[in-house]
């Protein structure tokens, strides 16, 4: 449909700002779009609306006073980043967390996950106009913030790492209340897979939409869910264990062309393989200490540097340390999944319609803040 | 037209009394539907929806209907000012015309028109145009862009909508209302004509911008589009007139497939055929609802495509078979 | 005979859907009607700090050492004590927590070397005005107390 526009009479062409204040453009982005009709000629996104100046403020903080931050960076995998920034540290300083921390964090983190790619879902069938999936997510995302709530005290911005360990252990109810939960969300597949996957308005919105294949996902960075959905299995939790990931059988999902659907689809099966390493970390959690007692407060690492990356639940995610031997962080760098997922809009968003560039928008789970930083 | 010469006197009464009554009618119409629409979206999604206001929220929406009063009605700057002021008005002149002459019991229609259908799919395309002038004037992008969809979209959903109100319309030879339910007194139409009656439900759907079919004021694209720019009552308006539409598109598809005021297969079980006639098209417009809080939207190319490429050829097709099995049966 | 397929196969998965939601309308509400009904905080809700009343002393213990001060990423806490003899140690007169600069981290709770801090379930905190963020602790744990 789109090639025959691929030629647009360039004296019709108008611009058109998507955003920064726009329904579906997940917080403050702006995509300047020059429009032949409906028809997308360029698209340029902007970004820097959300700009809170965290890297610097790390370099102002002790370590230990990021921690906060980190949460804050992708407001919706906050513990995932948590946990990232603390494996960095603990790489960098030599921490060693018992057993029992490292397991406690792999199943808050996979919980974690599990959130972020729910919300993922009810935002992205939002934008593509169904309202009611949104809900039902949430009500299975509930339970998730209710179970992270009853261990951490927050229901968003955890904070619930710390160097050597977590800051509450978990009890007899947290494990009940998780397998629980694990058990509800595979029963909700199926009302999931007939409200949204069978659909048939859906699968035209979404087949052969936005695709992202191998070669520009590659060229532009894109990870996380959309490379994997491009066909390449590459998750850091595989090809760089880290935590406690080697001890657990689970699939990376592939996805083959690329499009939204495969997005998705990686997506939705992403969230059943943590539903299993949740089961198996539960099945096991060591007995022990949950924290290392001997940590001081003011942890100074030695002169150094470290690169630590982990899978959030957007893609690849890195921490870049520099310490100088002092408490306070000489260099603080954050790797974002988003900015390379973003910024291969430019070419895919090119010769789609504006409702197509709402999906693929949306298909591609952006936190824009997470960007901005 | 014969008879609305003969008829005076008592007539001009009538006429009157049942322009009141409509005037009452839609406007208590309108605000019920918005509550219940709310109400039908709050249980699907699992929560309550309004609560606050009178027995589970009733008067929510009267409330609603004061607020919007009261509010500033802002003109952006560079519009169109008069067309931008015409256009909520002209959206909302032309959905009471068809009450007149909808079919609400057998002695209850205002003016039993030999042409009333036509008339309501006459009015009914008036609404695509206010839509176009409030988009345009509205010198906001989004704005626009919503008026050319909707005005591409109505145009492709008329002809499955008449065709498909043709092959009814073949079986009866009339065009009145009164005739077209009488007919239906043995057995609805929608027993007869299923395609007709679920291609008729479909472009009524895109007719009155519901969604799937909601592209034109798609909120999660086009913000909201024709009426991004429109504020207070204003917006009302525009409001008030999509949930009149919806009624009218309803009650029409009640009195052409669902046997109008008649019960199921000549059974009235005692019941008025007004009460009939309204719990069908109430149902009807849950129906719509239903669809609204379950579906994705379409994509406007694919809303086209299915249009001109399923519903106008199967309309037709179901218009020759209609016609074949009139003529040889 | 894709084309006839396509629209039986489509129909069919709108009417699913249907079902999912049609179901759901009879499912009981899962949300609460926030101010007339409430939740329980979680026991370990992270509310705004506050100081423990210890039942030997019947009173706080915190001995304005400055830790949660000198701990806390956003520099929210600013503690006030006095000895009240020559020999005792310090004993808080004042403790003003800025809570709308707090992140809600629990650095302070976790680095009071007396144990005294401790989160409360407080989750109504919004206010007029920014002073209403800006809480003496001190003078709040009399006051719940008397």
């Amino acid at each position: 449909m789109a090639e025959q526009f691929a030629e647009p009479v360039r004296q019709h062409l108008y611009s058109l700002n998507l955003g920064p204040q726009h329904p579906s453009t997940h917080g403050v982005l702006r995509v300047l779009l020059t429009l032949d009709g409906e028809y997308i000629v360029e698209a340029d996104p902007v970004i820097g609306y959300g700009h809170r100046g965290h890297e610097k403020m790390g370099e102002n903080r002790t370590y230990l006073q990021f921690m906060p931050n980190t949460s804050r960076i992708d407001y919706l995998s906050g513990l995932l980043y948590n946990h990232g920034f603390c494996l960095a540290v603990e790489k960098l300083t030599g921490i060693e967390p018992p057993e029992r921390a490292r397991y406690i964090r792999v199943i808050c983190a996979e919980l974690n996950r599990i959130s972020s790619h729910l919300l993922w879902f009810g935002t992205y069938l939002m934008d593509l106009g169904a309202f009611t999936p949104f809900l039902y997510c949430f009500d299975d995302r509930e339970n998730i913030l209710d179970i992270l709530d009853r261990v951490s005290g927050s229901r968003l911005t955890y904070s619930y790492c710390r160097f050597g360990g977590v800051t509450r252990d978990i009890d007899d109810v947290f494990i009940e209340q998780t397998r629980a939960f694990v058990k509800r969300l595979r029963s909700r597949w199926k009302d999931y897979h007939n409200l949204v996957t069978k659909n048939v308005i859906f699968i035209h919105r979404t087949r052969d939409v936005g695709v992202i294949d191998k070669d520009l996902a590659l060229r532009f960075g894109v990870t996380g869910p959309n490379l994997r959905a491009a066909g390449v299995p590459f998750d850091m939790r595989k090809v760089e264990p880290y935590e406690v990931y080697d001890r657990f059988d689970f699939e990376i999902p592939v996805g083959e062309k690329g499009d939204a659907l495969d997005r998705y689809r990686v997506r939705l099966e992403e969230m059943e393989q943590s539903c299993r390493i949740i089961e198996q970390a539960l099945d096991q959690l060591p007995d022990g200490p949950y924290r290392q007692e001997r940590v001081r407060l003011k942890v100074k690492p030695p002169r150094g540097e470290v690169y630590f990356a982990f899978e959030s639940a957007r893609g690849q995610t890195a921490y870049y340390l520099v310490s100088d031997g002092s408490p306070y962080p000489y260099r603080c760098h954050v790797r974002v999944p988003s900015f390379g997922n973003l910024h291969c809009l430019t070419e895919v968003l090119r010769e789609t319609l504006v409702a197509d560039a709402i999906s693929i928008l949306g298909s591609i789970d952006i936190v824009v803040p997470e960007i901005d930083r | 037209m014969t008879e609305a010469v003969t008829n005076t006197g008592g007539d001009w009464l009538r006429l009157i009394v049942g322009l009141i009554l409509v005037l009452i009618f839609s406007q208590l119409n309108a605000l019920f539907l918005v509550w219940l629409e709310r109400k039908v979206a709050g249980h699907i999604q699992l929560r309550y929806g309004p609560m606050e206001v009178g027995p589970h929220g009733l008067l929510q929406t009267i409330v609603d209907g004061i607020k919007l009063v009261g509010k500033e009605l802002i003109t952006p700057f560079k519009a169109d000012k008069k067309l931008f002021v015409i256009a909520p008005v002209l959206v909302f002149m032309p959905v009471l015309v068809p009450f007149l002459v909808l079919p609400f019991g057998p002695e209850l229609i205002i003016r039993d028109m030999n042409v009333g259908l036509l008339l309501i799919f006459a009015f009914s395309t008036f609404s695509v145009l206010a839509i176009l002038v409030g988009g345009w004037a509205s010198n906001n992008k989004y704005a626009l862009l919503g008026a050319i969809r909707s005005v591409a979209q109505n145009v492709a959903y008329e002809i499955p909508l008449l065709l498909s109100v043709m092959s009814v319309v073949l079986m009866v030879h009339s065009f009145k209302f009164s005739e077209l339910v009488m007919a239906q007194q043995r057995i609805w139409f929608i027993f007869l004509q299923p395609v007709a009656a679920i291609i008729y439900f479909i472009c009524a759907t895109a007719e009155t911008n519901r969604a799937p079919f909601d592209i034109p004021e798609a909120e999660s694209e086009l913000v909201a589009g024709f009426h991004t720019e429109y504020s207070g009552m204003r917006f009302g308006l525009f409001f008030l007139a999509e949930y009149t539409n919806m009624f009218i598109v309803c009650a029409v598809a009640t009195s052409l497939f669902l046997g109008g005021w008649h019960g199921p297969f000549g059974f009235s079980l005692g019941i008025p055929g007004v009460v009939w006639f309204l719990a069908k098209t109430y149902f009807l417009l849950f129906v719509l609802m239903w669809f609204r809080w379950t579906f994705p939207r379409v994509r406007f190319d694919q809303l086209m495509n299915f249009s001109w490429k399923v519903l106008i050829p199967l309309s037709m097709l179901n218009l020759l078979v209609t016609a074949l099995v009139l003529k040889f049966v | 005979m894709g084309y006839w397929k396509d629209i039986v196969v489509g129909g069919r998965s709108l009417v699913e859907g249907m079902r999912v939601t049609g179901r759901a309308l009879f499912k009981p509400v899962v949300t609460v009607p926030y101010p007339r009904r409430r939740l329980e905080m979680s026991p370990a809700y992270r509310g705004h700090i506050e100081l423990k009343v210890f039942p030997e002393t019947g009173t706080h213990g915190c001995i304005a050492c400055g830790t949660c001060q000198r701990v806390c990423p956003s520099g929210v806490i600013k503690v006030q004590g006095v000895k009240e003899h020559a020999r005792s140690g310090k004993v808080a007169t004042h403790y003003v927590i800025d809570f709308t600069r707090c992140s809600l981290c629990g650095l302070c709770v976790e680095s009071c070397p007396t144990q005294t801090l401790q989160f409360s379930t407080e989750y109504e905190l919004a206010g007029p005005s920014r002073w209403d963020g800006v809480v003496d602790l001190v003078q709040r744990m009399e006051e719940s107390r008397s």
